[in-house]
């Protein structure tokens, strides 16, 4: 399956598995007609044991200039004093292409316990704004939550029933569902795990050093893998693993089989993999060709 | 993300005010990332199917040339956050270099360190668009990447959130 042809692929046997907390509780709001304490999968408007993504911090920068330059990693950062690194999106401003300079990319930064590093890849440069989304997804703690079923309906919206919790200083009534905590109308892309150094079925390491952390996906599409390589040392500083060949720290994924090695002798002590996933509701398909 | 008021809910054996990340399976402190299941431009699979190859560079004064071989509008007034998966289902044939599986950007093909083709997906505050960049330097070694054949499946996620940070 794996199509690079440079680098060394360096696979293991899949982590341990670290089941999440017992979700059986709770609450969980089905479409009209059927019986929540019964059905599953596509049958439930919201389910609050959907281990869905969320912001525990966010900030948007529109001045490089105002940020402290870290001369140790040679990025910009940001503080989020979360007390833990956290798994992190940013967007920023792209003008590669100068007939469209507005638009946003995302990628993905470095993190530790309490800043965001805001780094890109070396061929790019970094323009402000930037947009930077904290989730409440700590890159130290291992975690495999239960494969779901029913992401394969569309979900149709009917305002008599769910749930919908305002931001602080909005309101119930509000139609942007920008004002809003949660509303069942939304939904999220899911976690599926998180897989760190302390799971490692068989923690030997390999001829250069190294040790790999693995996950296999049990969807039937690819999943969205993000790996990184951390330091314990260094406040737990966990940088993000690109997807391309003679790249470290690298991850290797094609959307199943996932792994990142961490070298010891680089001074890399840990490394994570997160894996999220699809909502729960099916999409639109498009085909379009050029 | 007010602590006075909304839902929390702990894993058994875990005091609700004093778990951790992990212990706390829903809490309302934090907003969701959200995604509109009425909005057919939300969730899309895309498959992509290149059948023109988009223009090279001349590879001499113009060594970069970018081309917007998809867009679609978003729906929204503003910028939205945005997160793509790109998985390659027929890379062109014989290609040295490609990457089946990327996030956001990536090489559909290239030869040597001096040439590549790649895409990368952006938003503005109309659309989401899906530009090619192609490179090469001949005097280096490089080639031209011929993309017509490829086959790419994108699953896109368009958030409600924009990038505001409030």
């Amino acid at each position: 399956m794996f199509a690079w042809s440079w680098g060394t692929v360096q696979m293991a046997s899949d982590n341990k598995a670290s089941p999440a907390p017992n979700t059986s509780f709770g609450f969980k709001i089905s479409k009209p007609t059927f019986n929540a304490f019964k059905t599953s999968g596509q049958n439930y408007i919201f389910n609050s044991s959907w281990p869905s993504l969320q912001i525990a911090f966010q900030t948007t920068i529109t001045s490089l200039s105002s940020l402290t330059f870290d001369t140790t990693y040679y990025a910009y950062r940001v503080p989020h004093n979360l007390g833990y690194p956290p798994f992190t999106f940013m967007w920023a401003v792209n003008k590669r292409y100068s007939t469209l300079a507005n638009t946003y990319e995302r990628y993905i930064p470095a993190v530790d316990n309490t800043y965001i590093y805001l780094q890109i890849p070396s061929s790019e440069t970094l323009f402000a704004p930037v947009n930077i989304k904290c989730f409440n997804i700590n890159l130290t703690k291992d975690v495999d939550y239960t494969l779901l079923t029913g992401d394969n309906s569309f979900l149709a919206y009917d305002s008599n029933f769910g749930i919908k919790i305002a931001k602080g200083n909005k309101q119930t009534t509000s139609k942007d569902l920008r004002d809003y905590v949660v509303h069942s109308r939304a939904q999220s892309p899911l976690m599926l795990a998180v897989k760190t150094q302390k799971t490692i079925t068989n923690p030997v390491s390999t001829v250069d050093g190294s040790y790999t952390i693995q996950y296999t996906s049990k969807l039937s599409y690819p999943a969205w893998v993000y790996g990184f390589v951390g330091r314990s040392t260094a406040n737990n500083y966990y940088q993000f693993g690109q997807l391309y060949s003679q790249a470290y720290p690298r991850t290797f994924t094609d959307g199943f089989v996932s792994y990142i090695s961490y070298l010891p002798s680089s001074g890399d002590d840990s490394a994570t993999l997160v894996i999220t996933r699809d909502p729960m509701f099916a999409p639109t398909i498009t085909s379009v060709t050029y | 993300m007010d602590n006075n008021y909304g839902v929390k809910i702990s894993a058994p054996g875990t005091n609700v005010k004093f778990g951790s990340v992990n212990d706390i399976t829903f809490n309302t402190k934090y907003p969701f990332l959200k995604i509109d299941t009425q909005l057919p431009t939300g969730f899309q699979s895309i498959n992509l199917s290149i059948i023109n190859d988009p223009p090279e560079p001349d590879g001499f004064i113009d060594v970069d040339k970018y081309t917007v071989i998809y867009q679609f509008k978003h729906g929204y007034s503003y910028t939205p956050s945005l997160e793509t998966l790109f998985y390659v289902v027929s890379p062109f044939p014989g290609v040295p270099y490609y990457q089946q599986y990327f996030l956001d950007s990536g090489i559909l093909s290239a030869h040597t360190a001096f040439d590549g083709a790649s895409i990368y997906a952006v938003a503005d505050n109309t659309n989401v668009y899906f530009i090619v960049w192609k490179y090469y330097e001949p005097g280096l070694g490089g080639q031209q990447n011929p993309l017509s054949g490829i086959l790419l499946r994108i699953s896109c996620h368009v958030f409600v959130d924009d990038l505001s940070g409030a």
